[in-house]
């Protein structure tokens, strides 16, 4: 049985969650008793199966082709397929990212074989691979058995494996070649860029720092944003820092503010009363520091912390810096 | 009195006045009946007392401003005197040798209070103008950056100095007039001020004293002519229009229960009011009405928080829109597509909180806060345009049936812990506890209905809650103006009522209270629904609880909007309180309290949006709680509780002072 | 223009979610719908190309059992001039590639140039179907776009890509374009369009089930409960407890 793994390509080097595919991959193999590949491609091929031949695989299966130069959901689908059907795997893995989003449905659409995706966890029973993923917005778990013969497409969710677990070891390199062809790219695409951070989008925000009224006066204000920019956070606040006029607006989350669903949110000396926490309860993770063990926010953080957040944060910043 | 010539040049200058007067007039009141929903006329004319009593007593001018008040009661007794005075001076001018009880003690005492009122009159109108135009009276402006017309603003100059001009030239003149009549006859101690004047006539020959006489009886009645038809342009036709604007009330159950609009009939092109001609009659009739007095603005807590909305400026807006446009208008045409083009800013509409204080200050009965609620039926159901947190909640009262979002099956957790009895399990029972969504999710909401249950428990009253089978009573939505989720949550609600029997509800939030008693009463349902502080008054009153008196610190209470003006309780609250207060704990009263009392600022979907201009109306009325030196705030509604919290938070008070629900004070006491 | 909108009706994100005895789905007669948040944005972005083009037609298309059909006359009422309903009972329904299979079929003779969909939905999260379509019809597809521009014949479209990143790609028309949350403001029904949407017509077409490629073995509650971790110590200790639930259990960085 072999098992065969799509490796992504981060500016020359191989991106983490294609290190996270291959302990995944380890999990499986050892379980089902089969051997795993990797396969690279793109303009960095080179270097990616250089690196890939350190890590104990059975082979490094490389493709080079100019069409692949560039990114396209459609040359990069044509070419897994392919790949796919030359190796006769049972599994491929990928990492569940936005390129794997783009492209990989259509890898499955091509084969007409289940693609399985955004797992974080996978549990051999039986002679198979089951795989867990979440459901409902993360508040449930489902077990999900692909059906009929295989290829099965697979991804895992960022960070569900451990990328430092991957094993290492040395791999043969093998180069096969593919047949692309212009005329199967239906779509151009421009060079990627990056966008100057315009204005304050809270919703779009990954991690947020909110202070409350427990950050005493206005002056205080800037212990909190310190911890915000040691964090690579966005500054939001309650509802009663606005109105106090130490910050504008724009920062306000709350039932007449903003509504965020932040990976984490950090809210400082906030109470959490209802008018506030309508408008971060989606968070994914809620830490709150607050001087008041009996302050409602406790009831819906995940981690909570009872102390003075004057005397807090400021020794937060510095341990992060 | 006149010559044949002068009676010949008055019926002619009459005929004319009158005609043209036939005309404008008839402009009005055809521009007045281009409104929605008619007047019924016969009913208003059989209202006529109600007229009468407001127009002699003046009482609605006493409310806000008692003394200028009583100088405009002055001038406006003086005038309704005038009415007479006029018609008998025109019998004296064009009937030859009429003289009205010459020496008699009846026509005595007329002359007297005609000598005493042209003073008064005269005096109170020098006064009105030297306050509008050389002490510049604040109250008098309306400041930004409230939308108002430009006409609106030459005109209301424009035609307080013509109005002031005409009154004191019209009295000037007759007094002037009656003061050479006495030189003429000799002193009359029934006209001692008229006698008095009449003095400074001594030296003037015989032939000037006539001559005096008849100038000042025709530019007394000339200028009465020369204003008639200049009536339906100036807000001097309040006169009249305020009086009938008092008889055309209509009956509402409550002043926000606007009538439920059938939205299923597809006949009907229009909801709520996008053109002039969309607002009922009333509305048009209250433009009329409005004496532009700014009373209404000085109540409102948007304007008093600098946002765009004046009531005064809607009714001024309308006014003078009606004014440059009366011909048009009341031939048939079209107005601007738009009220908030020219009427009221969208923003301003939104600002409104609907507490009703407009309403209860506005000496003529007008309606400004009605006028908004249509507006906004308008903007939400026809133009779809509205604040973008309103969009959030509409979604969150229709997929999850509480404004908050909160998970429908969390409505019962206030209860854990507590012998709450269901209604589920207890199939029926005779009071319904109405929690509400803020009783069900709001940290401190869930105390109060804690409270409230707990005192209910003590009381061994008949209660059940609906628990999860409760769903938002929809009043955010029908405030906001959208009918249509209203309409679902009180068909949904009241499905729920019929399955259960429900007659009798007890509810802590007022906003439920209103809703369920009065909008869906509108909608057929038959229910008995009381505020909490209501029932338990009731309950110490009849000795069923006896809370200790253990309050021994000074306490404030914040009357609830729609506990209040929109209910008409104001002594249950205050009962509830003196139940639970010791010998040294007095009940101090903020300066706007009861009828006046000044808006938490929640109502009217703000609890939901944010109109970021000015200051927090929260603030401004905590503020007023801070003056008046006390360490705790009472209050009887949710959201007062939610906004006074804040409110004291930002004021920097959350060390020094205390908020509590009634019902909070009491069930700690039991 | 003919731009087809897939829209699903899902649990909302407060809904409760009952696990069945079977504990192979939940309890549906427990959960309180709406239409999925992407495929809102969906639909909007629809709406306002028909808009800005001043002709054209928005289908939506759902699939489900009957009680989809509160979301379909939503998207009527935002708009949407048609809809296509593909009844069936979507218990357990987990395969996008069977799922894909079912719009495919009702898509066929109707010659879309557009398809939009939201980017995934909130119960399964496959985040597919809209690829899927695509290729199974031979069309160019993206997803994850958060600008969309009409042009003569094709579509220009601008990528979310990680980290900051954006990428603009232009694809020959018929495309299928999954759609990300946020880049537009979808609108609020009016009346009208509430009470027009009852005249609107639905098709309803009953396909043949055909034979899923993955299922659903089974749902349950993620072993750990939501527990508030509190955090204790002396200050440098809570400080180095809670860097160590940023790398380890939120992982942050």
């Amino acid at each position: 049985m072999k098992i065969l793994i799509i490796l992504e390509d981060n500016n020359g080097k191989i991106h983490r969650m294609g290190l996270e595919s291959i302990v995944a991959a380890q999990k499986i193999a050892a379980g089902l008793n089969a051997t795993i590949g990797a396969v690279v491609f793109g303009k960095n091929a080179d270097a990616l199966a250089d690196e890939a031949a350190h890590y104990k695989l059975e082979e490094v299966v490389k493709i080079k082709d100019s069409l692949l130069d560039n990114y396209s959901a459609d040359g990069y689908a044509e070419a897994v397929k392919q790949v796919i059907e030359q190796e006769a795997p049972s599994y491929v893995l990928f990492g569940h990212s936005y390129q794997v989003r783009d492209y990989a449905p259509k890898v499955s659409a091509k084969l007409m074989k289940p693609f399985l995706v955004d797992n974080v966890a996978v549990k051999i029973a039986n002679g198979k691979a089951v795989f867990t993923k979440q459901m409902f917005n993360a508040k449930l778990f489902s077990d999900i058995e692909p059906n009929g013969d295989g290829p099965y497409l697979i991804s895992f969710q960022s960070a569900a494996f451990s990328s430092e677990a991957a094993n290492k070891g040395s791999a043969v390199i093998k180069e096969v070649s593919i047949n692309l062809d212009s005329s199967m790219i239906k779509t151009e695409s421009e060079p990627p860029f990056k966008e100057e951070a315009g204005g304050l989008d809270l919703t779009a925000a990954d991690l947020i720092v909110s202070v409350g009224r427990g950050i005493g006066k206005e002056e205080n204000i800037p212990i909190a944003q310190a911890l915000a920019t040691a964090l690579g956070a966005e500054l939001a606040s309650s509802r009663p820092v606005v109105d106090a006029g130490w910050l504008p607006a724009a920062h306000q989350v709350g039932s007449s503010g903003q509504s965020v669903s932040p990976k984490m949110y950090l809210a400082l000396g906030i109470s959490g009363a209802i008018q506030h926490m309508v408008g971060m309860k989606g968070s994914k993770n809620i830490v709150a520091i607050n001087k008041d063990p009996e302050a409602p926010i406790f009831d819906v953080a995940d981690y909570g912390v009872v102390a003075d957040v004057l005397e807090l944060v400021p020794k937060l910043t510095e341990a992060l810096q | 009195m006149l010559s044949n010539l002068e009676r010949l040049i008055f019926i002619i200058l009459a005929i004319t006045s009158l005609g043209l007067a036939w005309v404008t007039f008839g402009r009005m009141f055809k521009a007045i009946g281009r409104g929605s929903d008619p007047i019924n006329w016969k009913k208003v004319i059989k209202n006529w007392p109600k007229g009468l009593a407001v127009f002699i007593s003046q009482k609605t001018l006493f409310k806000t401003r008692p003394v200028i008040g009583m100088i405009h009661a002055g001038v406006a007794w003086g005038f309704t005197l005038y009415l007479l005075v006029n018609v008998i001076d025109v019998m004296y001018g064009m009937i030859p040798g009429f003289h009205f009880f010459p020496h008699s003690f009846v026509g005595n005492i007329y002359r007297f209070f005609v000598d005493i009122f042209s003073v008064i009159v005269l005096l109170g109108v020098v006064l009105f103008v030297v306050r509008r135009f050389i002490t510049k009276d604040q109250k008098l402006i309306i400041n930004e950056p409230v939308l108002l017309s430009d006409a609106a603003k030459k005109g209301i100059k424009m035609d307080s100095l013509i109005v002031g001009v005409f009154i004191i030239l019209h009295v000037g003149f007759r007094f002037i007039g009656a003061s050479f009549e006495v030189a003429i006859n000799g002193q009359d101690w029934s006209q001692p001020a008229a006698t008095l004047l009449s003095y400074s006539w001594s030296g003037l020959s015989a032939q000037s004293l006539i001559f005096g006489e008849h100038l000042g009886w025709w530019m007394a009645l000339g200028l009465i002519l020369g204003f008639m038809p200049y009536f339906p342009y100036s807000k001097h036709a309040h006169l009249f229009m305020g009086p009938i604007n008092y008889m055309a009330q209509i009956e509402r159950k409550s002043m926000s229960t606007l009538e439920i609009m059938d939205l299923e009939d597809e006949t009907t092109e229009q909801f709520g009011a996008g053109k002039l001609e969309h607002l009922p009659q009333k509305e048009l009739l209250d433009g009329y009405a409005c004496i532009m007095c700014n009373r209404c603005q000085d109540a409102c807590p948007a304007y008093q928080t600098g946002k765009e909305l004046s009531p005064s400026a809607l009714e001024i807006n309308k006014r003078y829109y009606l004014n440059e446009n009366l011909k048009e208008f009341s031939e048939g045409a079209e107005s601007l597509d738009g009220l908030s083009k020219w009427m009221l800013s969208e923003e301003a509409a939104w600002s409104c909180t609907t507490c009703g204080f407009c309403i209860e200050v506005c000496p003529v009965g007008n309606e400004p806060m009605v006028d908004i609620l249509r507006m906004r039926q308008d903007l939400v159901l026809m133009e779809s345009k509205f604040p973008r947190e309103a969009m959030e909640t509409f979604d969150k009262i229709e997929n999850y049936g509480n404004p908050w979002g909160m998970a429908p099956d969390d409505r019962e957790k206030w209860t854990e812990g507590m012998e709450v009895p269901k209604m589920r399990e207890k199939g029926s029972a005779e009071y319904l506890y109405w929690a509400g969504c803020s009783g069900a999710y709001d940290d401190r909401g869930k105390g109060i209905s804690r409270s409230v249950a707990k005192i209910m428990n003590e009381a061994g009253i008949d209660y059940a809650i609906l628990g999860n089978e409760e769903t938002c009573t929809g009043d955010s939505a029908r405030r906001i103006g959208n009918e249509y989720l209203f309409q679902m949550q009180a068909t949904q609600n009241m499905e729920t009522f019929e399955k259960y029997g429900v007659k009798k509800i007890v509810t802590q939030c007022p906003h439920c209270l209103t809703t369920l008693k009065n909008d869906y009463g509108e909608m057929g349902a038959e229910l008995e629904v009381v505020h909490h502080s209501e029932l338990i008054s009731d309950l110490i009153n009849e000795g069923k609880i006896s809370p200790d008196k253990s309050l021994d610190e000074d306490i404030t209470f914040h009357d609830a909007c729609y506990v209040g003006r929109h209910h008409g309780e104001y002594d249950a609250p205050r009962n509830v309180l003196e139940s639970v207060m010791g010998d040294n704990a007095k009940l101090i009263e903020m300066p706007r309290n009861k009828e006046q009392s000044f808006c938490c600022g929640a109502g009217g979907g703000n609890m939901w949006y944010d109109i970021d201009k000015g200051k927090r109306i929260n603030v401004e009325r905590f503020e007023e709680a801070i003056d008046t030196g006390v360490k705790k705030v009472a209050t009887s509604c949710n959201f007062c509780m939610i906004m006074m919290e804040d409110a004291r938070k930002v004021t920097g008070q959350d060390e020094t002072m205390e908020v509590y629900d009634i019902a909070e004070l009491v069930a700690e006491r039991l | 223009m003919k731009i087809a909108v897939l829209v699903k009706q899902v649990p909302g994100s407060e809904s409760p979610l009952p696990i069945n005895s079977d504990q192979k789905w939940v309890d549906e007669s427990a959960v309180s719908y709406i239409m999925n948040e992407s495929d809102n944005y969906a639909l909007e972005e629809a709406l306002q190309i028909r808009e800005s083009k001043g002709e054209g037609e928005v289908v939506v298309v759902s699939l489900g059992p009957v009680r989809i059909q509160k979301v379909i006359r939503e998207a009527l009422a935002k708009g949407a001039d048609r809809a296509i309903h593909i009844q069936m009972d979507t218990v357990s329904e987990v395969d996008p590639l069977s799922t894909a299979a079912y719009f495919v079929n009702a898509l066929e003779e109707e010659n879309f140039d557009l398809i939009f969909s939201g980017l995934q939905s909130d119960d399964v999260g496959m985040g597919q179907t809209g690829v899927l379509i695509g290729e199974l019809m031979n069309m160019a597809t993206a997803s994850l776009a958060i600008k969309t521009e009409v042009g003569d014949g094709n579509i220009k479209v601008k990528r979310e890509l990680e980290a900051g990143w954006f990428q603009w790609v232009t694809l020959s028309l018929p495309a299928s374009i999954s759609i990300q949350s946020g880049l537009n403001t979808p609108r609020y029904p009016s009346l009208k369009g509430i009470m027009g949407a009852k005249k609107k017509e639905i098709k309803v077409v009953e396909p043949n089930k055909n034979v899923a490629k993955q299922s659903l073995e089974k749902v349950y509650l993620p072993q750990s409960d939501k527990q508030t971790v509190m955090i204790e110590g002396s200050v440098d200790q809570m400080v180095e407890k809670l860097i160590n639930a940023f790398r380890n259990d939120i992982k942050i960085f």
